[in-house]
């Protein structure tokens, strides 16, 4: 409790410095999770439709996905220096490819009668996208945003290691004097952010996913 | 050519990759307003052969004239919006209610709202499918039949003069497959569009077809009535397919009303009474089970119009066979 305590006083002592460090959290996963979506979901349709590029892509993504978070952004560093975009560009490496896999998968599985009944009808390829495929890879896609969000929020802790700021700087303060309430001051906020994204996601999954319920 | 709502002119469609072409130089003519099936085993072409008149598939030679036109002229979209396509595994958009599924093409011809809405009430009406408790339904919520009627449906929602059906009932059971083969007969009575149904259910083809083409190796092996495919059948191939040597088949195939005679002598009040578009196979079958040699035919309005006698029945049969054997 009187952690707790200390970490309330910690936060009430330094408001600003808390809540900028709140707001380049938010900034820096939320960026890297928008740029993500938008380079991914076009990438991930042209994936699921041609199974030449699928093959290159998927195989790519695949093995760099075993690289941990903390060595992405070690591996960064040497390269775009520190400070805010090196770790924006490591957030974003980071939350690609399950919105990636997530995008072909959701494409790539759709009854191709479906399709074929859209196609058979008249429907022109841009009416069958936006008509037809979106609607019923969303689920998918939307699984995939909510993994990778979770990632970056998580990751964008470790922002603070390369001079990227937000709340991970408590943390690394924190563990680095021994200062157990300034650890509390990042982390729980950070899993606050974690689960509040979790629930976001899950609405919006529940509500593209209606029709699959009474 | 007026009157050929569909013509094929020495089509030929070979796949890639594939050592001989899965139709192979077919001319055919398809009368407006006529129901015809194409019967044949798996992967004697008469999928591509359907396929091809709504450009799923392109021909590798010939040409495909629809209503006059040479379909290789028309904007593919522009084509398949005026030809209703039922499949076997329906494709309903999972996503939409039934009824949105049933208003795409309306939509996309730019149909006004209200007109939409009632087209919807009036389709779901013909297909058996109460209005008030299936527009809002989803797919999933309906059976493999109830979906295959709103497939119709929505083939139909345009209002398309042709239809094209590839195996539309192969997926339904028996019992469902028997009563929407019946609806289809009646919407068709109705409707006068001109349907293409590939099948390779002989049974299927026979009920259904006005005519029927029967295909083997991407070839037309014939074209004909039911009744003359039966009676008649052009090749040993044709015969075998359809065991035409089969008394109960040949009698499967020819309807009352170009069996009976005049009603002579006194109507009995329980003579059985039958349709003229009833098959003289359930003719024999009433005669065997009554205690009367002979049945009542009767107009749609249950006017008696003709009598068909069990002597009827096997003058007929025997002059079939005699046509069969020569």
């Amino acid at each position: 409790m009187e952690v707790a305590a200390k970490a309330f006083q910690y936060i009430w002592e330094n408001q600003e410095r808390f809540l900028t460090a709140v707001q380049v959290h938010l900034t820096i996963s939320v960026t890297a999770l928008l740029v993500s979506l938008l380079v991914c979901i076009p990438l991930g349709i042209v994936c699921a439709k041609s199974q030449k590029i699928a093959a290159t892509v998927m195989n790519s993504i695949n093995t760099f996905r075993v690289i941990p978070s903390l060595a992405i952004l070690v591996i960064i560093l040497p390269i775009l220096g520190t400070g805010f975009v090196p770790a924006l560009v490591a957030l974003i490496l980071l939350a690609c490819p399950p919105i990636l896999i997530n995008t072909y998968l959701g494409f790539r599985g759709i009854d191709p009668a479906v399709i074929e009944a859209a196609s058979g009808m008249g429907m022109d390829e841009r009416q069958i996208l936006r008509k037809v495929e979106f609607p019923l890879a969303m689920p998918l896609v939307i699984a995939g945003g909510r993994t990778a969000a979770v990632e970056v929020i998580a990751s964008a802790t470790l922002a603070a290691f390369i001079g990227g700021g937000g709340l991970g700087t408590f943390i690394v303060n924190g563990l680095g004097m021994y200062n157990f309430p300034m650890l509390l001051v990042g982390a729980v906020p950070v899993a606050i952010l974690a689960i509040l994204s979790e629930v976001c996601f899950a609405g919006i999954e529940r509500w593209v996913t209606r029709y699959q319920r009474d | 050519m007026a009157n050929h709502s569909i013509v094929f002119d020495k089509v030929t469609k070979r796949f890639p990759k594939a050592d001989k072409p899965s139709v192979n130089e077919v001319s055919l003519q398809i009368e407006e307003g006529s129901f015809v099936t194409i019967l044949g085993a798996s992967g004697c072409g008469k999928t591509t052969l359907l396929k091809m008149v709504n450009r799923i598939y392109e021909p590798t030679s010939g040409r495909i004239f629809v209503e006059g036109e040479d379909v290789a002229t028309v904007p593919v979209t522009q084509l398949r919006r005026k030809i209703g396509y039922v499949i076997q595994q329906v494709g309903l958009f999972p996503h939409m209610t039934i009824e949105e599924n049933i208003a795409t093409v309306p939509r996309i011809l730019g149909w006004d709202n209200k007109q939409i809405d009632e087209r919807i009430d009036e389709l779901l009406e013909l297909v058996h499918l109460p209005p008030k408790d299936f527009r809002k339904r989803y797919p999933r919520q309906l059976s493999g039949g109830q979906q295959q009627r709103v497939g119709l449906a929505r083939a139909m929602a345009g209002n398309p003069a042709i239809m094209l059906m590839d195996e539309p009932f192969g997926a339904i059971d028996a019992i469902t497959r028997a009563s929407l083969q019946d609806e289809l007969i009646q919407i068709q009575r109705r409707l006068h569009k001109t349907i293409l149904f590939v099948t390779h259910d002989i049974e299927e083809a026979l009920k259904l077809g006005d005519k029927i083409v029967i295909m083997n190796n991407g070839e037309i092996q014939q074209y004909d009535t039911p009744f003359h495919i039966i009676t008649q059948p052009a090749n040993a191939f044709v015969s075998r397919l359809v065991h035409s040597e089969d008394v109960l088949k040949r009698l499967s195939v020819m309807k009352a009303e170009s069996v009976m005679t005049e009603i002579e002598g006194t109507v009995h009040p329980n003579e059985i009474r039958v349709s003229k578009e009833e098959n003289c196979k359930t003719i024999l079958m009433h005669i065997l089970k009554s205690e009367h040699d002979s049945v009542i035919v009767e107009d749609g309005n249950q006017t008696p119009v003709g009598r068909v006698t069990l002597a009827h029945l096997k003058i007929h049969e025997a002059l079939s066979q005699s046509l069969s054997a020569s």
